[in-house]
């Protein structure tokens, strides 16, 4: 829950340093429409619909309305009233399941001893088989969001180049190219090659160790020590890209400004007559280029932000199930299969961190992107 | 379950014990065995119909 | 059914005091007394853990995820219990080695009941890793 409100109030200051002005009707950028296609339909649903005009206007004031503290307020409220039944079916259906084992450890004192642990290993079996089988739909939606942020991503970048053009930031849309680029393709092998193997991987192992019966060393420290690896992968990356990006979009703000400075006095000075004018109309272009680009960028977080927050409410709201179970399981003296839904729990928040972690570095990129200066207009 | 059941198995197995001490003094030897065997069967027969409800009571708790 | 513990209590009584007289008069005759003093108590157990068991089975039966698994488990449970009875008659009546078999052979019939709750946990995880690509 803490990870939770720590990671919605950055979104929230993120949000909240980047204000829209207004200007004249201006029409949106050109790739803008396969941005808006790339969005899924269960995250359009919650946005306004001036989000989806093709002009400036309108989309920069259904972007503020959608920007605002309330709304993700209500997106969190949302998710949460759709997630509920399903976590609450999960934790009814474990308790069940929990109380038939507490029957069988119950009966297992009349029984003789090997026929009593084939009993016991039955029941944590069947626990077992419940709980992975449960996993197939939630892991296709974590990675249902990974690709969903991946494909909104990608369509957003040859948006963010063509307003960096425009703007005159020209090293600028070359390393947003070239970085958001290798930024996705990384993600993608990160998320592909290394986390969802790894989870389902620990979930193999965390069942293979709830199956133990007798003296047979425990799993779980293969399965913490590979939590620690993705942790560590996924932090490094994260990290690494967030600062190349905003380093990287400093140094070529300033190239962008030399060399806009340089057009704006050759302009001023050798064009006759009207060059003082076309100097001067650059900053009007740098203005308008710096409103759209602060749509488009608060535009990428609210997205961004209405896709993550579904996906983190629900993970969480599953491993709160699995948590809660594992308290009653506790209670009724399961221990092996208590050991399971503890682990699984600690896979989903693993999941979240992942999650978080991805969403949180676009969102900062995006910012970066929001609050580069116009080289036009930044003279 | 009735508990003159078991009424009835302490009864045949002392008719066959006095039974079987009668025809041993009188010196029927080969009779003994035949009454004794007779009452074990007689006391099995009794049995295997009980021993059958409970097993068929426990495969129809159980699901089997 | 109604069941008075006096009546129990007076049942077990009965058949120890008589299988201890037998065994002084006729050896042979002490275990029929045994087994049937086991079997009547055993079976008026089965009679009261019905209920409770039907309850039980009703309750695990409202979830959809768990019912089958739960079903599988109660089965294995009551195999374990008729093999445990079945080993021990034999054993009442001196031939241990039939006991061992008959324990055994319940051990095998409960892996073999949980070949399909192993087959789909094993199939759902491979599920899942060719799923996420690998």
């Amino acid at each position: 829950m803490k990870r939770l409100f720590v990671f919605i109030l950055a979104l929230a200051a993120f949000l909240s340093f980047l204000s829209l002005g207004t200007s004249a009707s201006e029409a949106m950028p050109p790739d803008y429409d396969n941005f808006l296609g790339a969005i899924p339909e269960d995250v359009a649903e919650v946005l306004p619909d001036g989000f989806f005009s093709n002009e400036a206007d309108k989309v920069t004031s259904a972007v503020g309305e959608a920007a605002g503290v309330d709304s993700l307020i209500d997106i969190v409220i949302k998710a949460f009233t759709g997630g509920m039944g399903s976590a609450l079916s999960l934790f009814a259906s474990l308790v069940v399941l929990l109380a038939l084992c507490a029957l069988v450890g119950a009966s297992g004192d009349s029984l003789s001893g090997s026929l009593s642990d084939g009993a016991s290993f039955i029941s944590s079996l069947a626990v077992a088989t419940t709980v992975v089988g449960l996993q197939y739909g939630r892991f296709e939606a974590v990675g249902a969001y990974f690709a969903n942020l991946r494909t909104i991503m990608t369509s957003l970048v040859p948006v963010m180049s063509v307003l960096y053009l425009s703007g005159g930031n020209v090293s600028s849309a070359a390393i947003t190219n070239t970085t958001f680029v290798l930024c996705l393709d990384l993600i993608g092998i990160l998320v592909t090659g290394l986390l969802m193997p790894a989870a389902i991987v620990c979930l193999a192992l965390a069942m293979a160790d709830s199956l133990q019966i007798g003296k047979a060393p425990s799993l779980s420290g293969v399965s913490d020590m590979i939590k620690k690896v993705i942790t560590f992968v996924f932090g490094l990356a994260s990290t690494l890209f967030a600062a190349s990006m905003g380093i990287q979009n400093v140094l070529a703000a300033s190239s962008d400004g030399v060399g806009a400075r340089t057009v704006k006095y050759v302009a001023g000075n050798m064009i006759p007559v009207l060059g003082s004018t076309v100097a001067d109309s650059l900053r009007t272009v740098a203005a308008s280029t710096k409103l759209l680009r602060s749509t488009v960028g608060v535009a990428g977080i609210v997205i961004i932000a209405a896709l993550v927050l579904p996906t983190l409410v629900s993970l969480w709201l599953t491993r709160l199930a699995f948590f809660a179970s594992a308290a009653v399981g506790d209670m009724l003296g399961c221990s092996h299969e208590v050991k399971l839904l503890r682990q699984v729990a600690s896979i989903y928040g693993y999941l979240m961190g992942a999650a978080a972690m991805t969403a949180l570095l676009f969102v900062f990129a995006l910012t970066v992107f929001a609050l580069t200066s116009s080289a036009a207009g930044g003279i | 379950m009735d508990v003159t059941l078991i009424l009835k198995v302490i009864g045949i197995g002392f008719i066959v014990a006095v039974s079987a001490q009668i025809l041993g003094k009188t010196g029927r030897d080969e009779q003994v065995t035949f009454v004794i065997i007779a009452g074990i069967v007689a006391v099995i027969a009794l049995l295997v119909g009980e021993i059958s409800t409970l097993f068929t009571t426990i495969g129809e708790l159980f699901g089997f | 059914m109604e069941i008075n513990t006096l009546k129990l209590c007076g049942f077990a009584i009965v058949g120890a005091a008589g299988a201890m007289l037998l065994r002084e008069v006729r050896r042979e005759f002490e275990l029929p007394v045994r087994l049937t003093a086991t079997v009547g108590l055993l079976t008026v157990c089965v009679l009261m853990a019905g209920p409770i068991v039907k309850y039980a089975a009703e309750l695990f039966g409202l979830s959809p995820i768990a019912g089958e698994a739960a079903t599988i488990v109660l089965r294995a449970v009551g195999i374990a219990m008729l093999t445990r009875l079945g080993s021990d008659f034999c054993r009442d009546m001196g031939v241990p080695s039939v006991a061992a078999a008959l324990e055994t052979a319940g051990k095998i019939e409960m892996l073999l009941l949980s070949l399909p709750l192993l087959s789909t946990a094993l199939d759902t995880i491979s599920g899942l890793l060719s799923q996420s690509g690998l």
